[in-house]
């Protein structure tokens, strides 16, 4: 072969060969950057190592001389002090801005009231670096309220429980920690179906204000009312305050931010059923298409099994399963499944009508399982006993630790310190008696992902207030 | 047997004004003649005896007439009416002219045999007899003449055939006795020159034919008379010959053409021609009896309409084709840039059938000129490279010159070269930074085309250089370079074809084997590399493999003969072009971890264009599948080759190979460090392809013409066929007359960027570095961030350097609010006046089209969390953030501020509102500012740096840190402030001395250019005088080639006619 013959063969052959290997190319993928921030709750403590932290609490009562009474308690968990500000965001006014310094190992609380004068407000706590817990607190002649604050805003926000019924407030906030505009649409989910009230769509939430909204003037003796809001520009926080005046059975104070999205599991460690406690599951479909959903009870141990309930949730539309029909009485663990992978919110009513347990409380379940929890507004007292409750949805046993926070950093619970926790069982933990009397912020630590709600029961008001503990982001 | 009785009677007519000892060889010549019924009169105007005692010695018989006074050449002529009877011929001669002894009758006898009025014999030049003075001339419209030879052409008997003319010139002239008597002679109110033709161009119009005789020599004493007429009298001769309606036609075109001309000679300094011009008009109106009555004359004798005579002049411009001919510009090469352009004419055309070549080349320049249209004529969009320039050419020197570089947070790194090279671009072009932009964008088009033509001019055939151009032009790799907005693509383009005939010519292998010495093309190739290398750092690795790639074909183009002059020349190429962009290119050879600045940031996932697209050079949006023919012909070249032809052509594959390969391999990331340029490769390989092409067409003509049809004919056919429809994207992608380069820019989406008032800020871009409207640096795979100052990016944003200290917190504040550690990055941010923070997710606004580059969701809605950052909607395809809590780059800090600069913890930075600071020191200068200045701390948001200076009321403040990397002074009292850099002593020294290594570059390139054409143009008589072959044969249009190797070639080729593909491989001659 002469030497031209070689060299056009080696080039054909190389051209071939080439593109023989060329055909299988790699798909590309999306760059990656930083960490995503937890599409399943707007609620994530920052890790300790945090530059700063930024909660966002939704909107509380903020009348001086009102019956109803907001409170911002922030717990520092840290060796060191952390300092910051507070900026309490007004209904009706301008933002005021003051320091904010919350010892070691110490909690800091602040009446909204005492700062602003305004029917409600928003607050903006930020600190310098992490390991803090920030929740507020609505105490009124109804009840009380502990609710953890937003660590991050969202351009869309769900809630599947509400009532405007008679004997029922329903009311809204949009917060806009923001320093642009925010606008947004507002609409509900009722047994009636989807509405979305003219007056409430392209909402201007100016940058840095407090918007609030009576759902009672909107959507008319509604029982169930689900609320899906979605900004077209910005990005915003969402709360809630819900009151029942006891004239229909439910008493109570619900308070707290709303979901950033549908999921397709929901957890609730603890629920309650008896003949002076009912418990609902509302569900709440917000997209298109149905979605067929599994509420799976986790009974104790000694108890007989019983099936999950299986039950469809049409696009658009809120189905509410009355658990107190179907369960026998008691403690168990829910975990709600979308079967059909259509995402849906779920939250859990609970209504207490026993004298020594009074009050209703609603509770949008964990979407996040994590290693660590805290919470900041807990009280130990005489007539306040606070519950923590551990789940392990895991497969596996995991080590639990219960601690509250002392002088000297967190105190494991006595009888609560690295507790074998086995898949699938619940712990439960009563502060009262085991710890001293006053605010009681706890830390939960745990080997493996977990899920953690508390319940605080005051028995002079009397107030039954439930919340999923706030999840800590792995630094 | 006696011819005398039978021989017509010929009178030669010498007049004489003047005498000399010239006469006698004159008179000899005449006597000497073997035409034996030859009479001469010498019509005597000298005045003196002279004459006549010569003509009486010398020619027997001669009859002299002595007129009492000068009544001027044609009058004198015009005697013969007079005192002649009976003659069937007149010969007028010149009396430097000198006939050869059977001229009188070669011309009689021709003048029977073809029915002629007037003939005339070849005549030889008066240094040279081996040299054409003049074979007659033809004339266009406007009575210019068309000689048919060029100067100094060589006699190879190219035009021994007789041939009609419209034109013989006067010095030797026979014609008819009848005939002259008809038309009345000469008109005796021209010049001889214009009388001649007067005479010719009656005789055609009384339908007697004017033949040239080559037979019939006649030797020049003196060079002969031109036949540029004045204006005057061809203004004259067209109002007298042509009819009225001809007439109407042709005086206007006239008329245009004597504006330009009178342009042109003002142009050339050459008032009086210009004056010339525009007389002629009246003059000739004051002659309006004399026309009359010529024009009378002429009726009587015409016998054919102007549409006959026209037939026999010249189309178009004659004085084009001469100047394209060059011989204007060996006239008038005194008469500047026409001369010159000439001669480049010359060059553009020599070695090939120069209308084909001229088409050609008019077709590649219409097709990138039209298909630029829209950027030539409109605004060049600033899209990925194409960065716009703002700055004039000062401030671009001084931004060079002053020791800091205002990229990223500021760095005392040495400027880049190139922002010297723009700086004097923009010079050139007056300070018209636009047009500069445009012509280095559209030219480096236009450059990367001649340097094909360059390329291939030793390949000397014309059908090879031909097909070499249009490969070149056909890779749509400049276009697509230019669609995606990539700089390093367009230089590649550019220079790919100059750098390869730099190494070719190294080589010093056939055809490529002219000598010009190492030296001058080492600092040649040198000189191309750093001009290169100025704006693609990366580009002396294109080098690097090119000569590689002659190392791999060496065992199959005939081993490693010329691969060390190869070697050497490329490294001292290499040292020249990277010494001359020192110190600059040291500083970003140096940084290791910021890639970026060579190259690219490294991409999260193979983004290249698939092995299938670069073989046919579908990188962008311009290309097609018929690409693949310029591969096909550069294989086929490989197969049908002989010598020399082969070798290049396996060479130029290998080269073409090797770059595909480089291409193709950092596409799919497989090389250590990305580079993302695909068109710079490409180019590379584009200009290979282009060689081998070229080679098969020099083979088509040398080796493959054959008696006998083989499979190399109709594959050489195909080849070139191949080769012109691999054209056909091109030709599609000339539609839009922008190369797919978006119409929009994000250049004037960010208008309102611009505040100075507000003070002097920062724009922060993230995203994915093809979406980002400037270079940058590495953020994460697939993601980059780069810095702006005082708007959208610029053209000194092309560089960015290694990101300083400094700048590096920057990417780290961004990293820390994707980690969701912080919502204050606009605090963090501030301190770096960072005012706004960009993420780009097209190239191009959304209207554009342009693809959509996303960036990840995290770093959108990190950004979207923060708490002091306002979105401002701007475009769909932005995020633009306002950064509420910035501070401008020269500033009088709060007191919070003030105190929180002595930290450098940015957790202290994030949880402090650094309240309002108030901008200072107003001005675009990064480096240069005065105005009042408050009492306070000054905070200076760049670098931190000792040589920063703020002076107050005259005397320096102390200055200090700020934030762990600024620069805070305290100012004690308010007063007015002068800020500056002071440029280090040793940054100065380097400037020197890369300025005078350009300048020695330069100086000893031109002094090697001039002292190389010096040695050629002194060489040129003995090189002419040893070829066998004419530099330039116009009349031989099949002629294949034109160059001595060629020549040579073709001779080898001619003798291996018979070498079949069947037996190839026996003779195997690479």
């Amino acid at each position: 072969m002469s030497r031209r013959a070689l060299a056009a063969f080696v080039l054909l052959a190389l051209t071939t060969g080439g593109l023989l290997l060329d055909r299988d190319r790699p798909a590309a993928t999306a760059a990656v950057f930083g960490r995503p921030a937890s599409a399943a709750t707007p609620i994530a403590a920052p890790p300790a190592d945090a530059l700063s932290a930024s909660w966002f609490c939704p909107g509380a009562p903020a009348a001086p001389g009102g019956s109803l009474t907001g409170t911002i308690t922030v717990a520092n968990f840290a060796d060191r002090e952390r300092t910051g500000s507070i900026t309490i965001f007004p209904s009706a006014g301008e933002p005021v801005t003051t320091p904010l310094t919350v010892p070691a190992r110490k909690t800091t609380s602040v009446r909204l009231g005492d700062i602003v004068t305004s029917p409600y407000a928003a607050t903006l706590v930020e600190l310098e670096r992490g390991d803090v817990s920030v929740e507020q607190t609505v105490t009124g002649p109804l009840g009380t309220d502990h609710a953890p604050c937003a660590t991050t805003a969202s351009s869309s926000w769900f809630g599947a429980d509400g009532t405007t019924t008679l004997d029922a407030t329903f009311t809204l906030f949009a917060f806009n920690p923001f320093p642009e505009t925010a606008v947004v649409d507002l609409g509900f989910l009722t047994d009636q179906g989807r509405r979305d009230p003219q007056a409430l769509q392209g909402l201007v939430i100016p940058g840095r204000s407090l918007q609030v909204f009576g759902v009672n003037d909107v959507v008319l003796r509604s029982v169930d009312v689900g609320v899906v809001a979605t900004a077209r520009s910005g990005r915003i926080v969402m709360g809630r305050l819900q009151r029942y005046d006891g004239t229909s059975g439910r008493k109570g104070t619900v308070s707290g931010v709303l979901a950033t999205s549908p999921g397709t599991e929901w957890w609730f460690p603890d629920g309650e059923t008896g003949p002076n406690a009912r418990e609902f599951i509302v569900l709440a479909n917000p997209t298109d298409s149905d979605a067929s959903v599994r509420v799976e009870p986790y009974l104790d141990p000694s108890a007989s099994p019983v099936d999950a309930i299986a039950t469809t949730v049409p696009a658009g539309a809120i189905v509410t399963v009355a658990l107190s029909d179907v369960l026998p009485a008691g403690r168990h663990t829910l975990i709600v499944r979308s079967l059909n992978g259509t995402p849906v919110v779920a939250e859990r009513r609970i209504d207490n009508t026993d004298p020594a347990r009074t009050g209703t409380s609603a509770v949008l379940g964990a979407r996040l399982l994590a290693t660590h929890w805290s919470l900041a507004a807990g009280e130990s007292l005489a007539t306040v006993n606070e519950e923590i409750v551990v789940a392990n949805p895991t497969g596996t046993t995991v080590t639990v630790t219960v601690a509250t926070l002392g002088t000297t950093g967190a105190i494991p619970v006595p009888g609560f310190d690295n507790v074998a926790l086995a898949a699938g069982e619940t712990l439960r933990v009563t502060l009262g008696g085991n710890v001293l009397a006053g605010p009681t912020p706890v830390v939960v630590d745990a080997s493996a992902p977990v899920v953690v709600e508390r319940v605080v029961i005051a028995t002079d008001l009397p107030t039954v207030a439930r919340s999923i503990a706030i999840p800590t982001l792995d630094g | 047997m006696d011819q005398t009785p039978a021989a017509p009677p010929v009178v030669a007519v010498v007049v004489t004004q003047r005498a000399d000892a010239d006469l006698d060889a004159v008179f000899a010549g005449l006597a000497a003649q073997d035409y034996p019924a030859l009479r001469t009169i010498i019509v005597d105007l000298s005045g003196t005896e002279t004459v006549a005692a010569h003509a009486g010695d010398v020619v027997s018989g001669a009859f002299v007439r002595r007129l009492p006074r000068d009544t001027g050449p044609l009058a004198a002529a015009n005697e013969v009416l007079r005192l002649v009877e009976g003659a069937a011929f007149y010969l007028f001669l010149d009396p430097s002219t000198v006939l050869e002894t059977s001229a009188v009758r070669a011309l009689i006898e021709e003048a029977y045999r073809s029915n002629a009025g007037i003939l005339g014999p070849k005549l030889l030049d008066p240094n040279d007899p081996t040299r054409l003075a003049d074979v007659g001339a033809a004339i266009d419209k406007f009575a210019v003449a068309a000689p048919l030879v060029e100067p100094g052409e060589r006699d190879q008997e190219q035009h021994d055939a007789v041939h009609d003319v419209f034109w013989i010139h006067g010095a030797v002239l026979a014609i008819r006795a009848d005939l002259f008597a008809a038309l009345g002679g000469f008109d005796t109110t021209l010049s001889p020159a214009a009388g001649s033709l007067d005479l010719c161009w009656r005789a055609h119009l009384a339908a007697a034919r004017v033949l040239v005789v080559p037979a019939a020599r006649a030797h020049l004493r003196e060079p002969l008379e031109s036949r540029d007429l004045a204006p005057a009298e061809r203004l004259r001769l067209l109002t007298t010959l042509y009819s009225v309606g001809h007439m109407a036609r042709v005086l206007p075109q006239f008329a245009l053409l004597s504006i330009v001309r009178a342009v042109s000679a003002l142009v050339h300094r050459r008032p009086l021609d210009s004056v010339r011009e525009l007389t002629a008009w009246p003059a000739t109106v004051a002659r309006l009896g004399t026309i009359r009555a010529g024009r009378a004359r002429v009726k009587k004798t015409r016998e054919v309409p102007d549409a006959d005579v026209r037939a026999l002049q010249v189309r178009g411009s004659a004085q084009l084709m001469v100047f394209l001919r060059g011989q204007l510009a060996e006239r008038d090469v005194r008469h500047g840039w026409i001369g010159r352009l000439g001669q480049a004419a010359i060059g553009l055309i020599r070695g090939g059938r120069p209308w084909r070549v001229i088409l050609t080349w008019l077709a590649v320049a219409a097709v990138l000129i039209v298909g630029s249209r829209q950027l030539i004529t409109g605004v060049l969009p600033a899209v990925g490279d194409l960065l716009p320039v703002r700055s004039s050419a000062v401030t671009l020197l001084r931004t060079y010159a002053n020791g800091w570089h205002d990229v990223g947070l500021g760095t005392s790194d040495p400027a880049p070269t190139g922002l010297a090279l723009v700086a004097g671009v923009v010079a050139v072009c007056l300070g018209a930074t636009a047009f500069a932009r445009t012509l280095l964008v559209v030219g480096a088009l236009l450059i990367g085309v001649a340097g094909a033509w360059r390329l291939t001019r030793a390949v000397g055939v014309p059908r090879g250089r031909l097909l070499g151009l249009i490969a070149y032009a056909a890779a749509p790799v400049g276009v697509n370079a230019l669609a995606r907005g990539s700089v390093a693509g367009l230089v590649g383009y550019a220079s790919a074809p100059w750098v390869l005939a730099r190494l070719a010519r190294a080589s010093g292998l056939e055809p490529f084997d002219e000598s010009r010495g190492l030296i001058r093309e080492m600092l040649g190739l040198g000189l191309v590399v750093a001009i290169a290398t100025a704006f693609v750092p990366a580009y002396p690795l294109v080098v690097v493999l090119m000569v590689a790639a002659f190392a791999i074909a060496a065992p199959f183009a005939g081993g490693r003969a010329g691969f060390g002059r190869v070697v050497v020349v490329s490294a001292g190429g290499l040292i020249v072009g990277v010494g001359l962009n020192l110190p600059w290119l040291f500083e970003v050879y140096r940084s290791g971890g910021a890639w970026a600045a060579i190259g690219v940031v490294k991409p999260v996932s193979p983004l290249g264009p698939t092995l299938g697209r670069l073989l046919v050079f579908h990188s962008g949006p311009v290309g097609s599948v018929l690409g693949a023919g310029l591969v096909a012909a550069a294989l086929v070249a490989v197969i049908v080759s002989r010598g020399w032809r082969a070798a290049w052509a396996i060479r130029g594959c290998a080269i073409a190979a090797v770059f595909v390969a480089i291409a193709w391999a950092d596409g799919r990331d497989w090389l250590p460090r990305p580079f993302a340029m695909p068109e710079l490769f490409l180019a590379s390989a584009a200009a290979a392809v282009a060689l081998a092409v070229s080679m098969g067409g020099a083979a088509v003509d040398l080796d493959v013409r054959s008696a006998r049809l083989t499979l190399r004919q109709p594959l050489a056919f195909l080849s070139s066929v191949a080769v012109v429809v691999a054209a056909v994207p091109m030709i599609g992608g000339m539609a839009g007359g922008r190369w797919h380069l978006p119409r929009p820019d994000f250049d004037r989406t960010f208008t309102f960027l611009s505040a100075p008032e507000e003070g002097r800020f920062r724009v922060l871009w993230l995203g994915d570095p093809r979406a980002l409207p400037l270079r940058g640096w590495w953020l994460n795979d697939g993601l980059s961030y780069a810095v702006s100052s005082g708007g959208p990016p610029e053209i000194a944003n092309l560089w960015p350097g290694t990101p300083s200290r400094a700048t590096v917190l920057i990417r780290d504040a961004v990293e820390i609010a994707g980690d969701g550690r912080t919502d204050r990055l606009g605090r963090l941010l501030a301190p770096m006046a960072i005012r706004y923070v960009v993420v780009p997710v097209r190239a191009a606004p959304a209207a554009s089209n342009a693809t959509e580059l996303p960036a990840p969701d995290t770093l959108v809605s990190s950004l979207g969390s923060q708490l002091d950052l306002r979105k401002v909607d701007i475009d769909d395809a932005l995020y633009v953030y306002e950064n509420t809590a910035w501070i401008a780059e020269r500033a009088t800090l709060s007191p919070v501020a003030a105190a929180a600069s002595a930290e450098s913890d940015p957790a202290s930075l994030a949880g402090t509102d650094l309240g309002t600071s108030t901008p200072v020191l107003p001005g675009s200068s990064a480096t240069n500012a005065k105005g009042p200045l408050p009492a306070g701390t000054m905070f200076l948001a760049q670098a931190s740096s000792a040589r920063w200076r703020l002076q107050v009321g005259g005397t320096s403040v102390a200055r200090r840190p700020a934030f762990g990397w600024a620069n805070a002074f305290t100012v004690p009292a308010a007063g007015p402030a002068r800020l500056s850099y002071r440029t280090p002593l040793t940054r100065r020294l380097a400037l020197l001395a890369q300025l005078t290594a350009w300048l020695v570059v330069v100086g000893v390139l031109v002094r090697l250019r001039r002292r190389h054409f010096r040695l050629a143009t002194s060489a040129e008589p003995e090189r002419l005088a040893a070829e066998p072959e004419p530099e330039l044969d116009w009349s031989d249009a099949e002629a294949p080639a034109t160059e001595s190797s060629t020549s040579r070639e073709a001779a080898a080729a001619a003798a291996a006619d018979e070498i079949q593909w069947a037996d190839s491989e026996s003779e195997d001659d690479v």
